[in-house]
């Protein structure tokens, strides 16, 4: 008879009536020894094992994370410590203060300034005591002279944070210049004539660096877009220009990717002048142009003139 | 102090011994070595001695800290996976008699029906259990216990009696 076709109940029988395998001393001495070796160590190859080794490795990687976190937030205030903004910039003829409201910050010899600019990032800093000045001696020295000059000239603030990231180092970065329309840095005439005898002068009345007039000039054809048409718009009226415009494009069609501009209409003038400017543009059917226009603007940014050079070139 | 309890503790241990070994080698047959989890339950039934109340209940005592142990064994069952084929390895190894053969096929059936049929079935059929104690240890009714033993023999027909060729045969033409 074969063995899987006996009675369920027979088996059953079998198992029950079958000798065990691991006898009661067996047990009782593997039990005995667990308990007095302390249990754990001889559950080596049971479940205890696995439960354990999941505990440790919770344990070292939950210690390893709040090592990195604790690390990393030292690490961030103590930058936070080297944050420093300076609000204010005093100068006499020797010396350039950088100040935080009325309490000075940092010295600077006004002579030195300028030779490290003058001789550029190749020369290494003075040794001084100070911690502050060394690094702002650092900062310039590895300061482009060019950016350093464009900065000056711009007038009303000097925003290191501008400058390309390669010249900060960490201490330097955030030294930040506003309200600085109490004093106007302005870079020397020598400056133009000998390289060599170029120095910061402080205090200067000059107008030289002053730009007396921008042109602004804009192009727009059949690939303008709704938003290149209210760009020019916010410009205007940001330049104080009376400025109105009209524009269709032609039909959607559903083979056609572009809506091309068929007929608009623009009209500019400045308030409180006779300056005034029409233009209209027809475009047919599929056809191109180009229209150039534009306005002159003072150093304040209104405008002053419109542009002359209108331009419009039409083609089928 | 220890050592009488200890004593004390075996000396309950020793009447049930054989039917709790049964039960441990039916139970995790082809899962993991029975007598690590006979070592844990003993172990851990000594440290909670204290709690048992009467030593009439001893035997459904170990068999529910043996069942908290499998269920927790069960949890990890994934991390455990290996040791299946060195016990299925070692099972066969212990094949003597057609006895052993007979009772090493039902072991095999077992261990493919699912947990709650199969221990309901070891635990009634093979350790000695009656319906009743079984539904104190799985904390469910007697009906579900009934059921439960009803559903599992009857799959262990199945997979101790596979439908013979003939049959097959009707059932897939092809």
């Amino acid at each position: 008879m074969n063995k899987r076709e006996r009675p369920l109940d027979e088996l059953f029988q079998s198992a029950k009536s079958q000798e065990p395998k691991l006898s009661f001393d067996e047990v009782s001495k593997r039990f005995s020894t667990s308990i007095s070796g302390g249990g754990i160590t001889k559950w080596s190859n049971g479940i205890f094992k696995n439960i354990i080794n999941k505990t440790s490795l919770f344990i070292t990687s939950t210690a390893v994370l709040i090592g990195t976190t604790v690390f990393l937030s030292y690490n961030t205030n103590n930058q936070n410590l080297n944050k420093e903004t300076i609000t204010d910039v005093y100068s006499d003829n020797t010396k350039i203060i950088l100040a935080q409201g009325n309490e000075p910050k940092i010295e600077l010899e006004d002579r030195k300034v300028a030779d490290q600019v003058k001789d550029g990032p190749k020369e290494k800093p003075r040794n001084t005591n100070d911690d502050k000045r060394k690094q702002i001696d650092t900062f310039l020295i590895s300061l482009d002279t060019d950016t350093l000059t464009n900065n000056m000239n711009s007038g009303t603030k000097i925003t290191f944070r501008d400058l390309p990231q390669s010249f900060f180092t960490e201490t330097a970065d955030l030294f930040e210049i506003e309200n600085s329309q109490k004093v106007e840095e302005k870079i020397s005439a020598t400056q133009k004539s000998n390289p060599e005898e170029r120095d910061l002068i402080l205090n200067s009345d000059s107008d030289q660096s002053k730009v007396d007039s921008t042109e602004k000039v804009f192009t727009l054809n059949e690939y303008s877009t709704e938003s290149d048409f209210r760009r020019v718009y916010e410009l205007a009226k940001k330049a104080g220009i009376d400025y109105w415009y009209r524009v269709h494009h032609q039909k959607k069609r559903k083979t056609k990717e572009l809506f091309l501009v068929r007929d608009f209409k623009i009209t500019m003038s400045i308030p409180g002048t006779d300056i005034a400017s029409n233009i209209i543009v027809n475009v047919a059917r599929e056809g191109s142009f180009k229209v150039k226009f534009g306005w002159t603007t003072d150093y304040n940014g209104q405008a002053i003139d419109l542009s002359e050079s209108i331009l419009i070139d039409e083609s089928k | 102090m220890n050592t009488k309890r200890q004593k004390k503790f075996l000396s309950l241990y020793k009447p049930v011994h054989d039917r709790f070994e049964r039960f441990c080698r039916a139970r995790v047959f082809g899962q993991m070595e029975y007598g690590d989890l006979m070592n844990d339950t003993l172990v851990i039934a000594f440290q909670k001695f204290h709690e048992l109340k009467s030593e009439k209940a001893f035997l459904s005592y170990l068999f529910s800290i043996c069942l908290r142990v499998l269920s927790n064994y069960n949890k990890k069952k994934k991390e455990l996976s290996y040791h299946d084929s060195e016990q299925i390895l070692n099972v066969s190894s212990d094949i003597r008699t057609d006895r052993d053969a007979d009772v090493h096929l039902l072991y095999q059936a077992l261990a493919k029906l699912p947990e709650t049929q199969k221990e309901s079935l070891i635990l009634f059929e093979i350790t000695g259990f009656s319906i009743k104690e079984i539904a104190e240890l799985h904390d469910v009714s007697i009906s579900v216990v009934k059921q439960r033993l009803v559903r599992g023999r009857k799959k262990l027909t199945q997979l101790l009696n596979p439908a013979p060729l003939s049959q097959l045969n009707k059932n897939n033409p092809s």
